[in-house]
């Protein structure tokens, strides 16, 4: 545990430095006439030194006491999340190419069945009441436009 | 407008029938996924975000509010039956409520929870009549140094009462403060990081960024652990407490609902924070202290009161300084903003009907759910058994059809996962969203404020100092900040019991 929090500042501490970076290349006025770069400038520096102490904190012996009171692992199932991630980011980048209807149908057979699956014919049966009570809902009731798609609904 | 004028006039709003509808919606909805595990009042209240485009300011905010406090009201049926807490403010109503399910009594300690409730919702709505107006005339003096003070102290507020690390909670707070700036300049519209991003010119979305890191976040780390749920067979007949339960609660619902109210108040506070004190003051004030978490039912009337009452105080920053006190009042002010009103100071003199039509909702609202809760308490039960594994899909198709509604925009979407991504890290790493939400809401007042100060003095600093209001806000944050690091110094100082 120790280790992911050094990790996480120091990915906070580089994002902090590119932040300062950026931030340098607006104007940045002065303290009598404050330029856009002005605020977010001075945000990054603070934020720098924030992810700084946090480094430092995590490198303490004592930070090993933060792990206290975090949740069992043993059932922990990340190999769940990163297939509902991966098929929610196939789903947004194809929602345009296969319109709302055959996407939404194939997200959510996916899901019901990945995770804690369905059987087939309740999985099947739920992503199509699914994507059509939501199409009927969202795009003819409260007029979201939504990508047709080959069906061109 | 007086405070009897003022009441009259609301009613007069927040009884018109598409106002009344709203309500019923909003805490019909609010109740509902007060009850389901897994989805908060704030995930609930962006998603239904892009709905109340088509609504008036009026019905928007009534309908929001609902969503609000209904959650607090679904929140304790979950944590009585199931021992999990459908909101987190219901967190404390687990330890006694469920063990009065256990013995028999989940009747009893639902018709409390919901009185309580009630009662509580009902003198914090009168709270808010009675300290808005008079709150709202003085900061409608407040000029740039005195709001950026009052911002200073808000976040430091926020920073000290969020659970954990305050260090984090700061840096969460800066990187919220920065993620604000993505977008055109308030002043001279400047793009700033924007990198040539069509969607990035408006700025990151809040609702984007609040499904992400309260909707999606929330279902990634629930699938991850495998969300069991039995709901307890109990005699749900007898809701009506006993003579004797009323006795018993009748002092924990009265000091819960003034403590809530108050804390409620105070920025970074929200509903959880209220319900624990209560509880332990109930434990405390207690001559049978050792019942607690054995089943007393002062240890739900007066949490369950406490979270009621917090809901209508934190509305007050907001309605009156243009302040959200917690992200649910930021979402709230996303929504006043999307109508083009600006809640603040001035609300009550240029929309009275939104200011006393809201406040007045709320009263309908706590009565409406009252009369509709006790007797759908059986269908809750039924919705309590609906497998997590087919509700969490649902959440997830929501969130992305919520987001994906407000400009039709797949990058929104992206936005979105994003943050899903960074909340599920930041709760598997001890880091709150909160301040980060907070701070992003208001970034935008901070700088304005800051940058028309130094340009008002030319520069000098003394300008946040040397006006007494500024200084006293400042001197305020600058104690805290001192509390709060000599508390932890001398914490850690105390050496650990048989370490």
């Amino acid at each position: 545990m120790p280790r992911h929090q050094t990790a996480a500042a120091g990915f906070l501490f580089v994002l902090s430095v590119l932040a300062v970076f950026e931030a340098r290349k607006l104007d940045l006025g002065d303290i009598g006439r404050p330029g856009p770069g002005f605020f977010p400038f001075y945000l990054a520096l603070f934020f720098a030194l924030f992810s700084l102490a946090l480094i430092l904190r995590s490198l303490k012996p004592a930070a090993n006491d933060q792990s206290r009171g975090q949740p069992s692992a043993s059932r922990a199932r990340p190999g769940k999340v990163v297939a509902t991630l991966v098929a929610l980011i196939i789903y947004t980048f194809s929602l345009e190419w296969l319109g709302f209807l055959l996407a939404t149908f194939g997200l959510m057979l996916f899901l019901f069945k990945a995770v804690d699956p369905l059987g087939w014919p309740a999985a099947v049966g739920g992503a199509l009441a699914t994507s059509l009570v939501s199409y009927v809902v969202f795009k003819m009731w409260l007029q979201v436009s939504f990508p047709a798609g080959p069906l061109g609904l | 407008m007086d405070f009897l004028g003022g009441a009259l006039y609301g009613l007069s709003v927040s009884l018109q029938p598409v106002n009344l509808l709203a309500c019923f919606i909003g805490v019909f909805i609010g109740t509902l996924i007060g009850v389901l595990p897994g989805i908060g009042s704030v995930a609930t209240m962006s998603l239904l975000f892009p709905v109340t485009y088509a609504m008036s300011a009026t019905s928007s905010i009534i309908m929001m509010a609902g969503i609000y406090y209904g959650a607090m009201y679904g929140g304790s049926t979950t944590s009585i039956l199931v021992n999990i807490p459908g909101e987190a403010a219901s967190v404390v109503t687990c330890l006694d409520g469920y063990q009065m399910a256990r013995q028999g009594r989940a009747g009893p300690a639902l018709g409390i929870a919901a009185f309580g409730s009630f009662i509580a919702g009902t003198l914090s709505v009168v709270g808010i009549m009675l300290v808005g107006p008079p709150l709202a005339r003085v900061a409608v003096r407040f000029g740039p140094p005195e709001i950026f003070s009052l911002l200073i102290l808000g976040f430091t507020m926020v920073t000290y009462l969020t659970g954990g690390s305050k260090l984090k909670a700061a840096a969460m707070a800066v990187l919220g403060l920065f993620l604000g700036t993505i977008g055109l300049d308030p002043i001279v519209a400047t793009p700033r990081f924007t990198y040539g991003s069509i969607t990035l010119m408006d700025g990151v979305g809040l609702v984007p960024m609040i499904m992400g890191l309260f909707g999606v976040a929330e279902v990634l780390l629930n699938i991850e652990q495998y969300l069991a749920q039995t709901v307890f067979k109990t005699n749900l007949r007898g809701l009506f407490p006993s003579k004797r339960d009323w006795q018993d609660s009748a002092a924990p619902i009265a000091r819960g609902s003034v403590l809530g109210f108050l804390l409620g108040i105070l920025p970074g506070m929200g509903s959880i924070i209220p319900s624990f004190i209560s509880y332990g003051l109930e434990r405390r004030l207690s001559r049978y202290p050792e019942k607690f978490g054995a089943g007393a039912i002062e240890g739900v009337a007066g949490p369950e009161s406490a979270n009621n009452a917090a809901t209508g105080g934190s509305m007050i920053p907001l309605l009156t300084l243009g302040i959200p006190a917690n992200v649910v009042m930021a979402v709230l002010m996303g929504a006043f903003l999307v109508h083009g009103v600006q809640p603040g100071p001035l609300l009550i003199k240029e929309h009275p009907e939104i200011f006393w039509g809201v406040v007045t909702s709320m009263y309908v609202g706590n009565a409406m759910l009252l009369v509709l809760n006790l007797p759908l308490i059986g269908l809750w039960v039924q919705i309590l058994k609906v497998p997590y594994r087919i509700l969490f899909p649902l959440i997830l198709l929501f969130c992305v059809i919520g987001v994906y509604s407000i400009s039709s925009n797949i990058w929104d979407i992206v936005i979105m996962l994003i943050f899903g991504v960074l909340g599920y890290l930041m709760k598997k790493l001890e880091y709150e969203p909160v301040p980060l939400v907070l701070a992003f809401v208001l970034g935008r007042m901070l700088e304005e404020a800051l940058r028309q100060s130094l340009v008002l003095s030319r520069g000098s600093l003394m300008i946040f100092f040397s006006r007494p209001i500024s200084g006293a806000f400042l001197f305020a944050a600058a104690a805290l900040m001192l509390v709060s690091f000599f508390a932890s110094r001398w914490k850690s100082a105390v050496p650990v019991r048989g370490a």
